[in-house]
């Protein structure tokens, strides 16, 4: 039994690293985030630590406890002060996430079920069916809409998730540390192939940004 | 003293709390609203309207918390004990909640 459970170990955590992985970030925004995670992971681990403590007390020999410090000390200034710090970081990688000052702007367009988007190119906007390009190192702003139903742009390597609700122009900042491709996908269910509504991202080296309309497809 | 019972005794307990959920309740509606009228833009003295909007229903709760304390021992009497924490859990609570509000980004 505890083999088993050992056993699986590995398995869970497989699923911590991949192209769909927050905790495998490639670039600020996304490494806030993942940051934001760790500490409150710890957070939760600290309360979680403090209540097994209490189980395990009680299956001791009936003994004195210091109430107060439990109640007052542990119940509510403890985790006063956990939730007040992974608070004050959150509100903290909130504010720097957000979309403050100039970014180049790119769409996303959602309907069921696929995505369109358009990027600046070298001789006008560009539309791409399933593929976003951006430049890689520098912020970039993808503005999201949907002509049916709620939808979310996701690249969880990238940055955070945005809704894409109908009549709608909604706002994300995300930004790519170095060139490659990455993986998004659509994160609000929105009908029966929301699973198979992914996307690409493709990051450019700024030296060859925009790209050229015939190397649209072609891997960086 | 004259024992006060049941349902009145409930409502004061309850009345802290109650008094954080319906501030709790009413910014966040107030925050929807506001930026979808651009509440941010329009400036009150020294802050926007937007954030006026937001601290008004908490202020309100806070105050209906202070009034409440005050009252509460004259009004319960031996059994004003657990209402009395309820009152300062709901004025703690509001001020907890609230306080992010005012210096985060709105909309
Ligand atoms: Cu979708």
């Amino acid at each position: 039994m505890k083999c088993a459970a050992l056993a699986t170990v590995p398995l869970v955590l497989a699923g911590c690293t991949g192209p769909l992985s927050t905790l495998t970030p490639s670039g600020p925004i996304a490494q806030d985030i993942a940051w934001l995670w760790w500490a409150l992971l710890a957070g939760a681990a600290l309360l979680a630590l403090m209540v097994f403590v209490l189980v395990a007390l009680g299956f001791g020999r009936p003994r004195e406890v210091a109430e107060g410090r439990w109640v007052f000390g542990m119940g509510v200034w403890f985790s006063l002060a956990v939730l007040t710090v992974t608070l004050a970081g959150a509100l903290w990688v909130g504010e720097r996430i957000l979309p403050h000052g100039p970014a180049l702007e790119v769409h996303a367009h959602a309907r069921q079920w696929s995505w369109t988007f358009t990027h600046p190119g070298a001789t006008g906007p560009t539309e791409s069916e399933g593929v976003l390009h951006i430049p890689a190192g520098q912020p970039v702003d993808v503005l999201i809409t949907s002509s049916d139903v709620i939808h979310s742009f996701w690249v969880p390597q990238l940055g955070g998730k945005m809704d894409a609700i109908p009549g709608r122009q909604n706002r994300l900042r995300i930004e790519a540390s170095r060139p490659g491709t990455y993986e998004g996908l659509c994160a609000e269910f929105c009908g029966l192939e929301h699973a198979s509504m992914r996307f690409e991202v493709i990051a450019h080296d700024p030296a060859a940004w925009p790209p050229l309309p015939t190397m649209e497809g072609s891997r960086p | 003293m004259r024992r006060v019972g049941g349902m009145v005794w409930l409502a004061w307990l309850i009345a802290g709390p109650t008094a954080w959920a319906a501030a709790f309740s009413v910014a966040y509606g107030l925050h929807g609203l506001g930026c979808e009228l651009g509440w941010p833009a329009l400036s009150l003295g020294p802050v926007s309207l937007q954030r006026v909007a937001i601290a008004l229903p908490s202020l309100a709760a806070i105050l209906l918390c202070l009034v409440l304390l005050a009252r509460v021992s004259t009004a319960l009497g031996p059994e004003a004990g657990i209402p009395r924490l309820g009152l300062w859990i709901g004025l703690v609570a509001t001020l907890y909640t609230m306080a992010p509000v005012l210096v985060a980004t709105s909309c």
